[in-house]
This record gives C-alpha cells, sequence and structure tokens, in this order.
C-alpha cells in the first residue's frame, strides 16, 4: 500500500513533453534556442521515464460494510 | 375444558400469532402459476406442485427477476391467514430454480431492459486514457479481483484505487454491489471509472450479474463502468449495461490501463525523432545557405564580366572621338595665325596664313584662293 514515489501529475507532465517535442517538427524553428529545449526536453522525458519505471498503484479497501 | 370464544378477527389474529411463533419463516420450492401484477404495485402468484397450490404476495419493487408461469422457484416467506380468511404467503425472498428458469428469466429480463434503452451503445462513455482515481466493486476474497490487480500493478503505477468488499454471488450480492455503486456515485472525490469484476461460475453463480438491481446501478453509475465476468458462456445482464465489457477480470485491467514500458519506449522514440528532425533542419539549412553562397558567387564574376565589356565598349566610343586618332587618320585641324581654329572659309582671306596640325608637325599654308 506504500509508494515509492509521488503522484505526479503525469498527463500534465507527458502534454507538456509532447508539446516541447512537437516544437521541433515546426517549420521555421529558432536554431539558437533549440539545445536549450531539447536539454529541457531530454530532462523531462527522463523524469517521466523514472516515474513509469517506479510508480505502483496505491490501492485502499474501503473500511465500510455494504450489506445494509 | 374451557372453551374461549373468539371473534372472528380474534381468531385471524391467534392464527397470525401461531403461525409467527411456529413458521416466522419458510423456504419453498414451486412452479409459479397466475402470476399477476396488480396496479403496477401487488405481485400475486400460486405456487404449485403437483397436488396442490398456495397463494403468494409481494410487492413489485422486491421483484428483481422477470416471472413467468411455468418457471420453478424457491421462496422464503412468512405465512398469514388474511383479514378475509386468505392463507397467503408474504414472499420476503426470490430465487429462481434451475437452469431452464434462469434461462427464462434472463431472456424476459433481458428483453425488457433492452426496451428501456439500457444496453443502447449511445449510453456507452469512453473510458480515461490515463487512469488515475479507480474504484473496484469485487470480492477481496476471490481470484478474479487478485488477478486484476496484480496485472493492472504490473501494467501501470500512476494509480489510486479504491476498493469496495462485496458479495458477488448469493442473496445478498445484489444489494451489496447496487450499495458499492450508490457509495462511488456519491463520493466527494470523482473517479475516473469503476470496474465490476468477478471470476467464472455456474450460471447460478452468475445470478447476481442478471439482477435488475445491479444492471440498473451498472447503467446509472455517475462513472464508465467496465465489467469483467470471468465465464465462457454467454453475457450476463451486467455485461451488457457496463461501458466497457472485458472478458475477464485481467482483460479488465488491460482495458483500463495502459502498458507502462509501452509508453517509456514511445517517449524514447519521440525524444529521437525530434533529434533526427533537427539534425534534418540543421543540413537543409546548411545546403540552403552554401546554394545561396554559390549563387552569389556566380553573379559577381557576371557582372564584372558584363561592366568590362561595357567599359571596353565606352572605352573604344571615346577613342573614335579622340582628336589625337583622327589626326592620325588624315584629319587634320586648321587654325589661323592667331590661332583660333578654323571651321569655315569665311573664317579667313586670301593672302592670310593658315596652321595646318597634322599628326607629326604642324603645316604653315598660305590661302590662295576661297
Amino acid at each position: 500500500m506504500s509508494k515509492k514515489t509521488e503522484q505526479l501529475d503525469f498527463a500534465k507532465e507527458y502534454d507538456k513533453l509532447k508539446k516541447l517535442l512537437e516544437w521541433f517538427e515546426s517549420e521555421d524553428i529558432d536554431l539558437a534556442a533549440a539545445p536549450k529545449k531539447y536539454k529541457e526536453a531530454q530532462a523531462l522525458a527522463k523524469k517521466l521515464q523514472e516515474y513509469l519505471d517506479n510508480a505502483e498503484n496505491s490501492i485502499s479497501v474501503l473500511d465500510k460494510d455494504f450489506d445494509s | 375444558m374451557d372453551t374461549t370464544v373468539l371473534t372472528v378477527s380474534e381468531y385471524i389474529d391467534l392464527t397470525n400469532q401461531t403461525l409467527d411463533y411456529a413458521y416466522p419463516m419458510v423456504v419453498l420450492e414451486g412452479e409459479v402459476s397466475q402470476f399477476k401484477v396488480s396496479r403496477d404495485k401487488y405481485v400475486f402468484f400460486d405456487l404449485k406442485d403437483e397436488g396442490a397450490s398456495v397463494g403468494c404476495f409481494m410487492m413489485v419493487f422486491s421483484l428483481r427477476v422477470a416471472l413467468e408461469d411455468g418457471m420453478k422457484i424457491r421462496i422464503t416467506a412468512k405465512p398469514k391467514l388474511t383479514q378475509w380468511g386468505k392463507f397467503s404467503l408474504t414472499v420476503h425472498n426470490l430465487e429462481l430454480v434451475g437452469d431452464g428458469a434462469l434461462q427464462r428469466a434472463f431472456e424476459l429480463m433481458k428483453a425488457k431492459l433492452t426496451k428501456e434503452g439500457l444496453f443502447s451503445d449511445e449510453r456507452k462513455r469512453p473510458l480515461p486514457s490515463l487512469p488515475r482515481r479507480i474504484g473496484v466493486i469485487s470480492s477481496t476474497g476471490a481470484a478474479g479481483y487478485k488477478d486484476f490487480i496484480t496485472l493492472a500493478g504490473k501494467r501501470w503505477g500512476d494509480m489510486h484505487i479504491d476498493v469496495a468488499d462485496v458479495r458477488v454471488q448469493g442473496e445478498r450480492s445484489p444489494q451489496q454491489v447496487a450499495a458499492a455503486f450508490d457509495y462511488f456515485n456519491q463520493a466527494e472525490q470523482p473517479y475516473d471509472a469503476l470496474v465490476l469484476i468477478r471470476g467464472g461460475g455456474s450460471l447460478d453463480d452468475l445470478q447476481a450479474f442478471n439482477d435488475e438491481l445491479v444492471v440498473r446501478a451498472v447503467a446509472g453509475s455517475r462513472y464508465p463502468v467496465i465489467v469483467g465476468v470471468g465465464h465462457e458462456q454467454d453475457v450476463t445482464l451486467a455485461d451488457l449495461a457496463a461501458d466497457v465489457r472485458a472478458s475477464t477480470p485481467s482483460n479488465a485491467a488491460e482495458i483500463l490501463t495502459p502498458n507502462r514500458y509501452d509508453f517509456s519506449r514511445d517517449i524514447d522514440l519521440r525524444l529521437r525523432s525530434a533529434v533526427s528532425t533537427l539534425k534534418g533542419s540543421l543540413r537543409y539549412l546548411r545546403e540552403s545557405i552554401d546554394a545561396q553562397l554559390g549563387s552569389m558567387r556566380d553573379l559577381t564574376i557576371d557582372t564584372v564580366i558584363r561592366r568590362r565589356e561595357d567599359l571596353a565598349g565606352v572605352m573604344a566610343r571615346i577613342d573614335l572621338a579622340n582628336p589625337a586618332q583622327l589626326i592620325s587618320r588624315g584629319y587634320a585641324v586648321a587654325s589661323s595665325s592667331a590661332g583660333v581654329v578654323v571651321r569655315s572659309v569665311s573664317d579667313v582671306r586670301t593672302g592670310e596664313k593658315v596652321m595646318i596640325q597634322l599628326s607629326d608637325g604642324t603645316l604653315v599654308t598660305e590661302v590662295v584662293d576661297e
């Protein structure tokens, strides 16, 4: 029942990564900004992958009697 | 012996008291006959065997299976003598007996609920792609439950799961399952989906999943429901009412969750794709710069050549106009002794001296005639 990692807002962070990576596919990218953006994407990807590898579901059996 | 004289009402009361004492509840099995529902509220039928029959009564909301004459049922009932001297059994619990009855009741209920539109495709809601908060309704002791939790845990780790531990078969199961749905529907924090699961079993074991109470709870759930009943036979009505149907509890886990390894690989691929697009862009940029430089170079040489040609042309024309050039070709410049250039015959008089400049010297001449 314990969680090794904090529950990330995974959907939000994954979306952020997708948008970052879409930037690289755009027509006129600012090449000067590319190295910094790539570093950012790489760091975020690493964070997400670590979370994917280590996160565990938290399971809680409700302390309630459903037999009324 | 002392014989007490009773009124009719007193006798009926006394009989009921005796019955209450002797048979507070009886369990009977028999065949349904003369089934009817009065005023949409009161259910009457006779329960019979080959030799006898007895009248039964219940309220329609207590009846959660479809009944028909000829079906074999088992009832738990309380006997009583009505005010009008009629013997009747008030049914507290009713179960179908035998596969035939179960199958028939299933078909009737299915037809009834289909007509209400409970199973229609338009009602089905999609599941969230990234589930975070899930409710599970199952029996925690059952194999199906463990399979689900294990597989869901392998595939995904980003979920919080609340489990309502209920009976998934037997008499008390439908109420418990419905109560669990009630709980989740009213919870303050919303859920992304609810999962109703149990392992396989006989048609009889699965009866709760054909119970009207359960089916309506699934159909009326606030959140999308996955129903996963492990069985080889046909679907249950709960399966039909579900937003998504899983073939087993494990299959429910597969449907609900993405696979963390696929996700991780996907992220990797996207990152690589971004790098290769970037490299492609850089290469394209470099090529286009080279091309531009090339055309700039060509442009300059062309211009120089053209300019030179123009210049040569101009120089040639200048040359042609050069007086020294003209003189060397035989043209002469005539000027008077005062040094003024003679352009016309009227500029000089007979006897006047005229200088004629040639390329290699000057002639002094005299006008003889004009």
